[in-house]
């Protein structure tokens, strides 16, 4: 192999709306020098040109010849996986990935490659185990220990994340994605002091993120402090228009706040901008029974309901719209419903209506 | 007599809640009251005929009072000392709390104008919901008081800050319910009060005191009519006109309502006559009986005003008034006893008065039993109450002691009184009286659904990983839901005859079967047939039904101690006691797979022998039968044991061997398909038919 050099460059690939970072394994070669027996690794080369081009089905078709012809072919399979990850074949990339690992198993990127995968499958039992594979076989970017930080937070173990999340940070001080996630993470925990102390942190690396105000908004009306909490989601909203996921936020700081007239006009505008929204339909129904208008409320829950038939709070709501109207029968029958579609709070009620 | 009248005028009719001490008579002087000619004459004759009623100091005089004060008052509406009279009238009346604005005008025209104006005054803000200004009042006024006159009342200021207190809580935590006026079918401009229901809500039993009540004549004491009781049916989900009952439950005398059995065949009453107390009527058809006092051990020689019989029929909760004081002859408190029924003997034990967790050195009335057995519903002017009698709930727990007295809160509850509260089996709905402001005229019935908690549910959600553009969502609100649960089955329903389908006035026994013991017993009613039992769940109950020249009847209802509320709808046909009629006996258990007689059948095998001793002519046949797993031949076989199992138990206990035969009949004459579990087990049954009759 003294005839070949090696060089490694990296290829932003995006896996659905993800960005990640893999790595085709890119051996340029002259083919002038090219000695006998060398099948394997023209082959592999001219994987590597059609990968570049885009060809992915030429390339795979190319590494496929290389292994054909060198049976322990690591980055063979390896740059195979990542063109089969770029046509959505994840089963076929994860098979290659493992094949890579089974030949060697150090094979760092490899681990992180499968990792992701499995990530983007929302296995992510199985997503941590390589990312931890990746690092303890030497990956040590500092992304790999943040999607290790997702993977325990999405498990709920927030310890975990956030010890993952602080190594990242370690690794890269400009990290806002860590410093959210971290944050997010100490909400989860009800540390909401600490929560607020990441959130502002993301927010001075990064001011124009509209997210990391939305987040420490709620925060804050986790916190009770909602006065701050609407102060946020409003620069949220100014850094993103059409942010109605923080307008139904703030809708709900002012539910909180009973200020129920101004929460409906904050869940208007949120369906407003999203007409399919049933969160803020069925929060604006909860505010409109707190105003005792209780036919508004229901209302609302219906357009909550067309636009999630499944929607088992919306339902329950509904159904004590209409216990106050006094239509037990029509409540019972919502409550019925809700507890159908796996809201146990709703058992208690049900049985009541006997 | 006299005295005794003023006892039930007292009890029966809500009393007012004022306290310790009676208020002042304050005499006023022509000069100071005139202010011209015109209109003075006839001013200060109302003022003197005002005097004389309020002088008088009887609850009715009051009233009279009042009317002719409010006529002088229009001619001097300024005189500190009329306006405090008002208000001492208007506190004697049903519209208390129209005592407010005299009170504050004689106190702000001169605040000396009686040494207890301010109490009063603390007393009309009170009722008003005006908690803090009663409280900031009362303490002023305390201030202001000697040693000797604090040694006196402090009791009683230190009560009314507490309720201060408490209706300052209570208002913050409303209690979710609708309350309704029960509406002019049942109320009237006139008083209305204790409510009293059967277990399905159909029947309503109350105390009216209207002009056309029996003998149509006033009490002297109070100047309102005889209390007389009326009844409204309930007819598709709306109360029908009332009628009063006649005699011999309506007299010219008292007659109340104080509580009814849950299957509305039993009236307790309370009658002013014959030295008073607690009486009870059954339900016979149509007509009521002639209403005989309960036993001495209730009813004894001290004063007794409320009792309710808890539905397993062995035990009485009702109202005993304590000594009076005999130094200050101040009238005993009232509290709440129990008395309970000797198995054996049948006698009522001497009613022992409840622990101190449920009475208080105030009054207790108005006891209510639910039909679970294990709720009582009382009004109390003690516990955490906002004024006036209040109404509370309390539990047995496990170990049969009453848990802490719960407030049911406002609105149910107000600072004036809330009284003789009662709840329907299914827990929903609830029946009291009180004074409110949309009420027909003085007490009206009034009746509470108890809704749901509150717990809307808000959903928000957030980009909480960066990384990952859908938002993540979370519930933003969610309370826990605390519902009482009502661990009844109330089993309602018909008794007729099996051919003729006339109605039957048959006996009702209901077996704990773990136990074999009669643990209700009760009869349907002669002229409709109707039956009502309530079960609290975590039993299996033998429901028996007999009647003289009828094959008994038998049901069972295993009820696990989690069931909640049911009501089952069972109507059951007697077969007379000729050849070919058959029962299926519900009560009787094997031991899986085996002829083995469990020992929870003892009960229906006794009545089987009690059947035979009584009607020593009839032949019968026992057959066992079984369902259809399992090959014919071990069914057969099964079944012909477990015939002859029944048998010989009946045989070892006197009946003769020649009125008895036993068949097994395996899985040839299913009752039901065999499909379900259910069905098979229908199926695996033994059977009693009558074969000859001599």
């Amino acid at each position: 192999m003294k005839n070949l050099f090696t060089l490694i460059i990296w290829a932003a690939i995006i896996f659905f709306s993800q960005q990640l970072n893999a790595q085709i394994q890119n051996d340029s070669i002259s083919t002038l020098i090219v000695a006998e027996n060398q099948e394997a690794e023209l082959a592999y080369n001219m994987g590597i040109t059609n990968f570049n081009k885009g060809r992915y089905e030429a390339a795979i078709a190319n590494f496929g010849e290389a292994i054909k012809n060198k049976t322990n072919f690591d980055k063979a399979y390896f740059n195979r996986a990542s063109a089969k990850v770029e046509l959505g074949d994840f089963d076929g990339a994860i098979l290659d990935f493992k094949n890579t690992i089974g030949i060697n198993s150090s094979f760092a990127k490899a681990h992180f490659g499968l990792a992701f995968v499995y990530f983007n499958q929302q296995d992510f039992d199985l997503a941590l185990e390589n990312f931890n594979g990746a690092i303890l076989n030497g990956y040590s970017e500092a992304n790999v220990f943040y999607y290790a930080g997702v993977c325990n937070f999405q498990q709920s173990k927030y310890p975990n994340a956030i010890e993952q999340f602080s190594k990242a940070i370690e690794k890269d001080p400009r990290y806002t994605y860590a410093y959210n996630d971290r944050a997010s993470c100490k909400r989860k925990a009800e540390d909401f002091e600490g929560a607020i102390e990441d959130y502002t942190k993301a927010i001075e690396l990064e001011p124009e993120m509209a997210i990391f105000y939305n987040n420490r908004g709620s925060a804050y009306r986790k916190k009770g402090d909602f006065e701050d909490a609407i102060s946020d989601y409003d620069y949220a909203i100014s850094l993103k228009e059409d942010y109605f996921v923080a307008y139904n936020n703030k809708g709900t700081a002012n539910y909180e706040l009973k200020n129920y007239k101004n929460a409906i006009i904050d869940f208007e505008k949120a369906v407003e901008l999203n007409p399919e929204y049933a969160f803020a339909y069925n929060n604006m129904g909860t505010a409109k029974m707190k105003q005792k208008d209780y036919k508004g409320a229901i209302e609302a829950f219906n357009k909550a309901i067309d636009a999630d038939p499944e929607y088992n709070y919306a339902y329950f709501n509904r159904g004590s719209a209409k216990e106050m109207l006094r239509d037990f029968d029509a409540a019972c029958k919502d409550w019925t419903k809700a507890m159908e579609l796996g809201y146990e709070g709703a058992k208690s009620l049900v049985e009541q209506c006997k | 007599m006299g005295l005794f009248k003023i006892k039930i005028i007292v009890i029966l009719i809500v009393s007012l809640s004022s306290g310790a001490y009676a208020q002042q008579f304050l005499s006023i002087s022509k000069t100071e009251f005139k202010t011209k000619d015109e209109g003075f004459k006839e001013a200060w004759k109302n003022l003197n005929e005002g005097n004389d009623a309020f002088i008088q100091d009887i609850k009715g005089t009051y009233k009279i009072a009042l009317n002719h004060y409010l006529e002088a008052n229009r001619y001097n509406p300024n005189t500190a000392k009329l306006n405090y009279l008002i208000g001492i009238c208007y506190l004697n009346t049903i519209n208390k709390n129209n005592a407010m604005s005299y009170l504050k005008k004689a106190f702000n025209t001169n605040e000396f104008v009686s040494n207890d104006v301010q109490y009063w005054l603390a007393i009309a803000y009170q009722l008003n919901y005006k908690f803090k200004l009663a409280k900031e009042h009362l303490k002023k006024y305390k201030q202001n008081l000697s040693p000797n006159e604090l040694l006196l009342q402090s009791k009683t200021i230190k009560k009314r800050i507490e309720e201060c207190k408490n209706g300052i809580n209570l208002l913050n935590n409303p209690t979710r319910v609708f309350i309704d006026n029960m509406g002019s079918a049942i109320n009237s401009e006139y008083p209305e009060y204790s409510p009293v229901i059967s277990a399905d809500e159909n029947v309503l039993y109350y105390t009216s005191r209207r002009p056309e009540t029996m003998g149509n004549k006033k009490d002297p004491i109070d100047f309102e009519y005889y209390e007389d009781i009326y009844i409204s049916l309930k007819a598709q989900g709306e109360w029908l006109e009332s009628d009063p009952l006649s005699k011999p439950i309506n007299t010219k005398y008292h007659d109340a309502t104080v509580s009814l059995a849950p299957d509305g065949q039993s009236l307790f009453i309370f009658r002013s006559s014959k030295g008073g107390g607690i009486l009870e009527s059954v339900l016979d058809g149509e007509d009521w009986s002639f209403p005989a006092p309960l036993p001495r051990t209730i009813n004894s020689s001290k004063y007794e005003n409320s009792a309710c019989l808890a539905s397993d029929g062995k035990t009485v909760y009702f109202v005993r008034q304590g000594e009076e004081n005999p130094i200050t002859g101040e009238a005993g408190d009232k509290d709440i006893y129990v008395s309970t029924k000797n198995p054996i003997t049948q006698q009522w034990s001497e009613g022992k008065a409840l622990s101190s967790v449920v009475n208080t050195d105030y009054d207790e009335d108005a006891v209510f039993i639910h039909p679970d057995g294990r709720t009582l519903f009382f009004s109390s002017k003690g516990h955490n109450g906002m004024g006036g009698f209040d109404i509370f709930k309390t539990e047995l727990d496990e170990n049969g002691r009453f848990t802490k007295p719960q407030n049911l809160g406002y609105p149910i509850n107000t600072t004036d009184d809330d009284i003789f509260f009662v709840l329907a089996a299914n827990g929903k709905y609830g029946y009291f009286s009180s004074v409110r402001p949309d009420g027909f005229g003085d007490q009206d019935i009034y009746k509470i659904t108890f809704l749901s908690p509150e717990n809307l549910i808000l959903n928000t959600e957030d980009n909480l990983i960066a990384s990952i553009a859908k938002p993540i969502s979370a519930l933003s609100v969610e309370k826990a839901i605390e519902i009482k649960k009502i661990r009844l089955t109330i089993v309602k329903g018909l008794i007729n005859e099996a051919l003729t389908s006339e109605a039957i006035g048959a006996d009702i026994e209901i077996i704990d079967n773990e136990k074999n013991e009669i643990v209700f017993q009760s009869q349907s009613n002669s002229s409709t047939g109707k039956y009502l039992v309530a079960l609290p769940s975590g039993k299996n109950y033998g429901l028996v039904v007999k009647a003289h020249n009828y094959l008994f009847h038998s049901e069972n209802f295993d009820i696990p101690a989690s069931s909640e509320y049911q009501v089952i709808e069972k109507n059951i046909e007697l077969l007379s006691l000729e050849i070919g009629s058959k029962v299926i006996l519900k009560n009787i258990f094997f031991e899986t797979g085996s002829a083995k007689l469990k020992n929870e059948s003892n009960a229906e095998l006794y009545r089987i022998i009690k059947l035979m001793k009584t009607y020593p002519s009839i032949k019968i046949e026992i057959s066992g039968h079984t369902d259809n797993v399992g090959s014919e031949k071990v069914n057969l076989q099964l079944s012909e044991n477990r015939a002859k199992a029944v048998v010989d138990y009946i045989i070892k206990q006197g009946i003769s061997k020649s009125n008895l035969s036993y068949k097994g009949k395996g899985f040839k004459h299913p009752i039901a398909s065999n499909k379900t579990s259910i069905d098979r087990q229908k199926n695996r049954r033994v059977e009693f038919e009558i074969i000859e009759n001599n």
